[in-house]
């Protein structure tokens, strides 16, 4: 049975390469996506082999990692790789959304397999794939820089396979937790949360170790010494000392969690697979006496046409959806620490700091320059119904537009707080909202032409479209929206900075007439050509985001 | 007809019987505030052709999905072929094969592939699967699209795929929720066909609908379900005596709605939508 196990996900994952290439955006994506995964396999397997060595003059894209291997520097790094190899490994599944569909027990549930049959299957199916090789790579890495004792071997031998089994059983146990949660939709709005928190979480440390030296985070590494993956990792250094008892020890920790981790999989497994039945609804949502549904409460004072009733869904989705919050949580919280660990190196003082916040909308750029991905089964009822291109996309830009606010406001206040700057808050902020339609109308040009479908029911294993090489394409169009805020925003932000600081009040009247005017201008020029392109490539887009829908 | 409310001496006495292929005892099932299912009991004769209808939230989904280890019941029990499917799962799931509504399949595989896999996870040997797999996406009009994704696939052939990994280990019972739902007529008429030739090679369905005609066609037995519980349940000439089956069916369940003389704007002319 495990050969079957493995032969499915070797043959799920060469169809899905295969369906992957048929776009070229999305071949150029998934080669970049390759490429990512062979240097950062490479990358971890020379750092953790270098540890063999006293010194390693290492420079990696640029950087120099500084390898002169004292002992402080191997327990860093290894109690810092053995860390991040677990709990890496624990969100990835989550946030990559749907890749490897032999974590969804739900599609063996009718087959006369054992619980122990499905648990097996779904550990070796998880050892197959670019990033678990990446990470026996490391572990590969780990055994050869930490084998320096013939006593020790055995013990780093050890760690190594327990490392990555860790790995994979807390997130088979984390993942069926979380497909059971969104039998109900609150639970699946929750299950959402933890999978963008978590996965968000991860880059961001990620992030933050690229901006700042290995030495800077010894008080992380401190408190990582002590949680059961960074004991393995101090295991595997004591164990290149040639010391055996205590590595022994330390590895225990770990083993209890695979034990717990595989206790509480196999109940979780159970639960799934004897309740597919999603919950059904209990209170109605709305409550109103004769409004129509989607203008009652708040949204009654939107326009009743169609572009109002766009407007209206949008609000309505955006407090309903967990991908929307999924989107503005992780977006917000990767971009907040971009901002951070982006002026922290230029020494800005406190001003320039929180001028420099707009850049915090570059990973939520993603979502502004795929307006029609969010919610494929939308945009067909958009093509359905034959919406005006128009209305279509001011919903959309309405969601963009919170989405890309939403981190920019909280870097410039945490900043302005932070440094005392609150004059370029206000002029961050300010800048930014004159702007923001500016920004998403060029998102909605774009859209037509990058739509990816964005899971919508909050189920991590929902997606039915293969994702691969969507991160790398979404990096590339972030960076090509900061400059398009660096065109557009800053320059307004900076003149109303001046314009304050020197109590010109007329030129603050100026430069927001002429941002407000410059913004009108180039949000309906971009609206149009979107609604215009759109309206060329509408079955092309819906056959990108579900084949089925399009039939 | 059967009696809903047997006891438990009565339904341990119904396993003996090998005239019948299903028996459901007192399955009860909760949603919250919701009664799904409100104690149905159920003897299904091996090789009927058995139909189980009701409106929409009837609780034929439900019971479908206790029947097949979907969905653990509150209380009740049930047996397939003489095996108690929440006792013996493994083994009953190797007697019966499910078409469930809404449950996801491999969407990267072709139709070809998701055959193969699964008659190997159901431990079927190569020879068995190279005979199968052609044989019944051929009949099912599937050859063509035997190389294609099944994330590709239309929802007329996913289900027939559905159907086609439902009887690939000759199963003694099929249970099918609506099998015929979104499904074209060619289509349909082969999905037909294949039960008919399960059914006359000793084989039991039942199948959930809503659409009385394909009941009152297709099947010899039918039980009517309303809120959870049987209203009838026997022959279906038995239970229509002489009537339409869609008749009996609107009387056990109440009355219509009557919809007199709303919707009249549905003669006006036709409005356009307000621009942005």
């Amino acid at each position: 049975m495990i050969r079957v196990f493995a032969s499915l996900k070797w043959r799920l994952l060469r169809n899905g390469w295969r369906r992957t290439t048929r776009s070229p955006l999305a071949a150029l994506g998934f080669a970049m996506s390759m490429l990512a995964s062979l240097a950062g396999a490479t990358a971890g397997f020379i750092v953790f082999s270098s540890l063999r060595w006293p010194r390693a003059d290492l420079r990696i894209a640029g950087r120099d990692l500084g390898f002169v291997n004292d002992p402080a520097q191997v327990h860093r790094v290894i109690v810092l790789g053995a860390a991040l190899m677990v709990v890496g490994w624990w969100f990835a599944p989550l946030v990559s959304g749907g890749v490897d569909e032999t974590v969804d027990p739900t599609r063996l549930v009718l087959l006369p397999l054992t619980r122990t049959e499905i648990r097996r299957g779904q550990i070796v199916a998880g050892f197959i794939g670019m990033a678990p090789i990446a990470m026996i790579v490391w572990a590969l890495g780990m055994i050869v820089g930490m084998s320096r004792s013939p006593a020790g071997m055995v013990i780093v031998i050890l760690g190594a396979l327990v490392l990555p089994l860790g790995g994979l059983v807390g997130s088979r146990a984390l993942a069926t937790s979380l497909a059971r949660m969104t039998r109900t939709r609150r639970g699946g709005d929750v299950a959402g949360l933890i999978a963008a928190a978590g996965g968000a979480t991860v880059f961001a440390v990620l992030q933050v170790a690229r901006f700042i030296g290995l030495k800077d985070l010894d008080p992380l590494v401190d408190v990582l010494r002590w949680t059961p993956p960074g004991m393995v990792g101090a295991a595997l250094e004591g164990a290149s000392r040639g010391e055996v008892l205590v590595p022994a020890l330390e590895l225990v920790p770990l083993a209890l969690v695979i034990a717990v981790a595989g206790w509480w999989w196999t109940r979780q497994l159970d639960a799934l697979l004897t309740n597919t039945a999603r919950a059904q609804a209990s209170d109605p949502i709305y409550r109103e006496e004769g409004s129509i549904a989607i203008f009652s409460g708040l949204r009654r004072r939107l326009p009743h046409s169609s572009a109002g009733a766009a407007l209206a869904r949008e609000v309505v989705y955006l407090r309903r959806s967990p991908s929307r919050r999924a989107a503005l949580i992780s977006g917000s919280l990767l971009g907040v620490v971009y901002v951070v660990v982006f002026v922290q190196p230029l020494h800005f003082d406190a001003g320039r700091q929180v001028l420099a916040a707009p850049l915090a909308m570059l990973f939520s750029v993603q979502f502004a320059g795929n307006q029609l991905g969010v919610d494929p089964t939308s945009f067909w009822l958009d093509v359905v119904t034959g919406a005006p291109p128009m209305a279509r996309f001011v919903g959309r830009q309405l969601l963009a537009g919170v989405t890309l606010f939403v981190p920019v406001a909280l870097s410039a206040i945490g900043l302005a707080a932070w440094g005392g700057a609150w004059v370029e808050c206000i002029a961050a902020l300010v800048a930014t909202t004159v702007m923001l339609p500016s920004v998403t109308a060029v998102g909605s040009m774009a859209s037509p032409w990058l739509a990816v479908p964005i899971p919508d029911s909050g189920n991590p294993f929902s997606n039915r479209q293969t994702l691969g090489g969507n991160g790398c394409m979404a990096g590339l169009v972030g960076f090509t929206f900061m400059l398009l805020v660096a065109c557009l925003i800053v320059p307004i932000e900076l003149g109303l900075n001046w314009s304050f600081h020197d109590g010109q009040p007329l030129w603050t009247i100026l430069i927001l007439g002429a941002a407000v005017a410059l913004n009108a201008v180039v949000w309906r020029t971009a609206t149009r050509r979107a609604a215009r392109g759109l309206v060329r490539r509408e079955l092309i887009v819906l056959d990108r985001l579900d084949a089925r829908l399009s039939k | 007809m059967t009696d809903p409310h047997v006891g438990d001496e009565q339904a341990a006495a119904v396993m003996t019987n090998d005239e019948r292929a299903v028996v459901i005892r007192g399955l009860f099932k909760t949603f919250g505030a919701n009664q799904a299912v409100s104690g149905v009991s159920l003897d299904i004769p091996r090789g009927a052709f058995y139909g189980m209808v009701g409106p929409n939230g009837a609780g034929k989904s439900t019971t479908m999905k206790m029947c097949t280890c979907l969905l653990r019941p509150d209380a009740g029990e049930v047996w397939v072929d003489g095996l108690s499917v929440w006792d013996d799962t493994e083994a009953a799931k190797r007697r019966f094969g499910a078409l469930p509504d809404d449950l996801p399949l491999f969407e990267r595989l072709t139709g070809a592939e998701l055959l193969t896999f699964l008659g190997k996870f159901r431990g079927l040997d190569d020879g068995d699967v190279g005979e199968r797999v052609p044989e019944l996406l051929a009949v099912l009009g599937l050859t063509d699209a035997s190389n294609t994704l099944v994330a590709d696939y239309s929802t007329g052939m996913r289900k027939k795929i559905s159907l086609a990994a439902a009887v690939l280990h000759a199963p003694r019972v099929l249970f099918l929720d609506e099998p015929f739902e979104s499904v074209d007529p060619v289509s349909a008429r082969a999905i037909q066909d294949v039960l008919e030739v399960f059914c006359s090679r000793g084989g039991t369905v039942i199948l959930s609908s809503h659409v009385m005609d394909t009941v009152e066609r297709m099947c010899d037995h039918v039980a009517i379900i309303h809120m959870g519980r049987v209203m009838a349940a026997g022959p279906v000439d038995e239970i229509r005596d002489g009537r339409r089956l869609e008749d009996v069916f609107i009387d056990a369940v109440g009355g219509r709605i009557e919809v007199g003389g709303q919707l009249d704007w549905l003669e006006g002319p036709t409005r356009g939508v307000t621009s942005a």
